[in-house]
């Protein structure tokens, strides 16, 4: 009798705890037939950040509330974006800290916290992390002194640590890594550092690097050195710092690309710069790049294209197409071509002041340099140096054919300063070697949840906010967007119309991206605010 | 590629200065650290060339709140700062923040240094033009003008405005006489609260409710959903924004008065007697 209750109280723990199940490829290229779980950071290789799940819709959101929350051991700001994966959540702490959750619960598994030296400041960007990637029975973790480490995704010891880059030639990384077949993707930060941008594939058993490929010439015989005058792609830039997507079918790896160095001064580096400011197309086997398409030629705002690129199917014009939509920081929408890098169209989504517009391959048609280009007093341009959109991810549901954004509608005195970069020694974040910029207060800047028609970028609908929000979006099966405001009102709109729904305030900025996932049947909506972690539920 | 923090520091640095209450100043302003002497200082060691890559951070990266000279704008005047509270003090101000201030976590430590340097070569007083009016003289103008009304000074006054204990170690005479002549044209910020530092300090806001009543307040904070205004008696007063019909923002207003009715000479010792207030941090 003893030794039955013995078992029964075995068997009840046993399904009490989460159980972590290998993550194979197949499964996350199928991500999308188990919306229970969140599986890579785009939610799935298109980036789309839609989830399937459907008991949360609009007309029981009104009675969402918080069921846990998680409270960061240390200080500073969560950016990151869980995984869910069979009832483990995986979130990061900044700066590179990894820690499992119970997803049930928010009870820690385990923590694990690499070594970081103290005295490592990066330049132009926050030491934060965004993120993780899991593959098989491992989670990959970059850190910001750019080491890509892998930990057993049950108990958190570290299998391997290579290093992707060195920090002190000004690179850092934020990012959450791409895990596809056998490989983890990786990308760079450290564009106002003078970092040479490059991604890099590294074998997901042992770490080696398979290949790497710079977004930037190397040499005066390398692609697009002809665009930087007088060997000036010596200065660098072209940084991935985002994480981007992938196409199974097509075996190409899609990924945007920063600005080039110096920014604010382009003086110094006549021409287009390839490929900053790009979105690149690699093959995921050799690195070897397909197709390119350079949003800003010659860029001096500081208007990286490493927003994510989100893939989807549609009809244009009578004809199916593999598409590739990316709302840019220059507050243009694009719409290209995945396959071949062809542009189809573009609007603006965010209030800009630079350009004309685009013309039939896309590119910006601007108005002349002393109305748009940084000076020493300061030019006031539309949008701001954080763009019409930065690093949160937007969303595309399938069902509503709807690209949802959030926009933000501010300004900023662009400044030029000195056009001298030196790698790993850049002069300042604001001045990020050639300039900088006094930005449109929270009072001169809206944001805005827009809803896109995602194969023109027409408008549907848009919710304003107030002051200057941070926050992605998510979109789910049940019909609804999930934002915040700049407040730290977390809310949530009705899809197809932008109807709001509810809010509740978290008590800081929410800089993060909302993810889905469920667990025991139940769906649950999770963003950060502040130092804390909350996960909401349906009573 | 810049992302989050540093372009907050942008917009967050613009709003320290006015209503920056010694209260609040960050335990890493290292209140106990002896003054500055420079000889004991890595500041000690830099270069002329350190010196010039320290004005091109500053310039970057400070002289958007601070000015370009240093003598403040919305940020405060920095002249003497260093030497008043020392290199060690100024080094945990710029790498952790202070009042309305971020930490600026993107230079390392040698080149917060070459700006420490940079900012002592401003000198004490610089180029920040001296008060020309008498002070006692002001105090009374100060006094008779009701100003104690909204505003404190050592402990005496209303709290409606800033208070002013140490207004002369953040704001230069200019910035005071331009603010006395039109205090709507150049606000401070309130740093009171995290959500009045997000925004223009001391907005003016009317609104008028769907049942038909109106009111304008100062702004004390603001979101998607939620206004909360305050009136000169410091009632606070809270709407849920969709029970109001509209919302009238006043950029440009003040609830405090003009004061370019005081003669010249009283404005200077008006001025002069703000400038003089440097009470302790």
């Amino acid at each position: 009798m003893r030794t039955a209750r013995y078992v029964v109280f075995l068997l009840a723990l046993c399904f009490a705890l989460p159980s972590f199940a290998q993550v194979s490829y197949e499964r996350l290229r199928n991500s999308d037939s188990e919306p229970n779980n969140w599986l890579m950071y785009g939610g799935n290789y298109g980036s789309q950040r839609f989830s399937g799940l459907k008991e949360i819709t609009p007309k029981n959101a009104a009675s969402l509330r918080v069921a846990w929350a998680y409270q960061m051991r240390g200080g500073g700001v969560m950016e990151s974006s869980p995984l869910i994966v069979d009832g483990i959540m995986y979130i990061t702490e900044p700066p590179s800290n990894l820690t499992a959750l119970d997803a049930r619960t928010g009870k820690p598994l385990w923590h694990y916290v690499p070594v970081v030296p103290r005295d490592f400041v990066p330049i132009g960007l926050f030491p934060t992390n965004r993120g993780v990637a899991v593959l098989d029975d491992k989670v990959y973790l970059a850190t910001i002194d750019d080491h890509l480490i892998a930990l057993d995704a049950k108990s958190g010891v570290v299998r391997w640590n290579s290093v992707i880059a060195s920090k002190d030639e000004g690179y850092a990384i934020t990012q959450a890594p791409l895990a596809i077949n056998g490989k983890i993707v990786v990308g760079v930060g450290g564009g106002e550092a003078g970092a040479h941008g490059f991604l890099s594939c590294f074998d997901a058993k042992d770490g080696k690097l398979l290949w790497q490929t710079y977004t930037v010439p190397r040499s005066d015989s390398d692609p697009g050195a002809d665009t930087w005058a007088n060997g000036s792609w010596s200065n660098g830039g072209g940084t991935t710092w985002n994480t981007g997507s992938y196409d199974p079918e097509l075996n190409l790896i899609y990924w945007g690309t920063g600005n080039p160095a110096p920014d604010w001064n382009g003086e110094g580096r006549m021409g287009d710069n390839l490929f900053t400011c790009s979105m690149i197309a690699l093959d995921a086997d050799t690195g070897k790049m397909k197709w390119y398409f350079q949003f800003t030629p010659h860029e001096t705002h500081d208007w990286d294209a490493a927003e994510p690129p989100i893939l989807f199917d549609a009809t244009v014009n009578g004809k199916p197409r593999k598409l590739l939509a990316q709302a840019n920081r220059n507050a243009f929408y694009y719409v290209l071509d995945r396959v071949t890098g062809e542009f189809i169209t573009g609007m603006p989504f965010a209030k800009q002041t630079w350009a004309k517009g685009l013309d039939a391959k896309g590119r910006p048609i601007t108005f002349p340099p002393e109305q748009i280009e940084p000076s020493v007093a300061g030019t006031l341009v539309y949008p701001s140096l954080t763009g019409g959109i930065n690093w949160t991810s937007p969303c595309y549901s399938p069902l509503t054919g709807l690209f949802y954004v959030n926009a933000r509608d501010g300004f900023a005195y662009y400044i030029k300063g000195e056009p001298k970069m030196a790698p790993g020694n850049s002069v300042g974040i604001i001045g990020g070697g050639g300039g900088g910029g006094r930005m449109s207060g929270p009072d001169e800047t809206t944001s805005w949840i827009r809803a896109l028609v995602a194969t023109t970028g027409e408008k549907k609908w848009e919710y304003k906010m107030v002051g200057d929000s941070w926050t992605g979006t998510l979109v789910t099966a049940g019909g609804l967007v999930f934002s915040a405001d700049a407040a730290g009102n977390f809310f949530a709109l009705n899809a197809d119309t932008g109807e709001p729904l509810w809010h509740l305030l978290l008590g800081s900025s929410v800089r993060s991206n909302p993810v889905s996932y469920a667990v025991d049947g139940k769906q649950y909506i999770v963003d950060s605010a502040g130092n804390t972690l909350f996960v909401f539920s349906l009573p | 590629m810049i992302v989050i923090r540093p372009f907050c520091i942008v917009a967050l640095a613009f709003l320290w200065g006015f209503g920056h209450s010694p209260s609040q100043a960050s335990p890493q302003q290292a209140q106990k650290a002896p003054p500055g002497n420079v000889q004991e200082s890595p500041a000690a060691k830099l270069t002329p060339d350190d010196l010039a890559m320290g004005k091109q951070f500053f310039a970057a990266q400070c002289a958007g709140c601070h000015g370009f000279d240093g003598s403040g704008q919305l940020g405060p005047n920095l002249h003497g700062v260093a030497q008043r509270k020392g290199d060690q003090a100024i080094f945990g101000i710029i790498r952790n923040g202070t009042g309305g201030m971020p930490g600026v976590n993107s230079l390392n430590d040698k080149r917060v240094w070459q700006v420490i340097g940079y900012v002592r070569t401003l000198g004490d007083s610089g180029a920040a033009e001296a008060a020309k009016g008498d002070p006692v003289k002001g105090k009374a103008v100060y006094d008779a003008n009701g100003c104690a009304l909204c505003h404190s000074i050592n402990g005496q006054g209303g709290g409606i405005g800033p208070q002013l204990t140490a207004i002369g170690r953040s704001r230069a005479p200019k910035y005071l006489h331009d603010f006395l002549l039109d205090p709507g044209k150049n606000p401070p910020a309130d740093m009171s609260l995290p959500e009045r530092g997000a925004n223009t300090g001391y907005l003016l806001v009317h609104v008028v409710t769907k049942d038909g009543r109106d009111m304008t307040g100062i702004r004390v904070n603001e979101d998607t959903y939620t206004l909360v205004l305050k009136d000169v008696s410091g009632h606070f007063y809270s709407f849920d924004k969709s029970n109001l019909k509209t919302i009238e923002n006043q950029p440009g207003k003040s609830v405090m008065p003009s004061y370019s009715n005081l003669s010249a000479t009283d404005l200077d010792d008006l001025v002069a007697y703000l400038a003089s207030l440097k009470g302790a941090q």
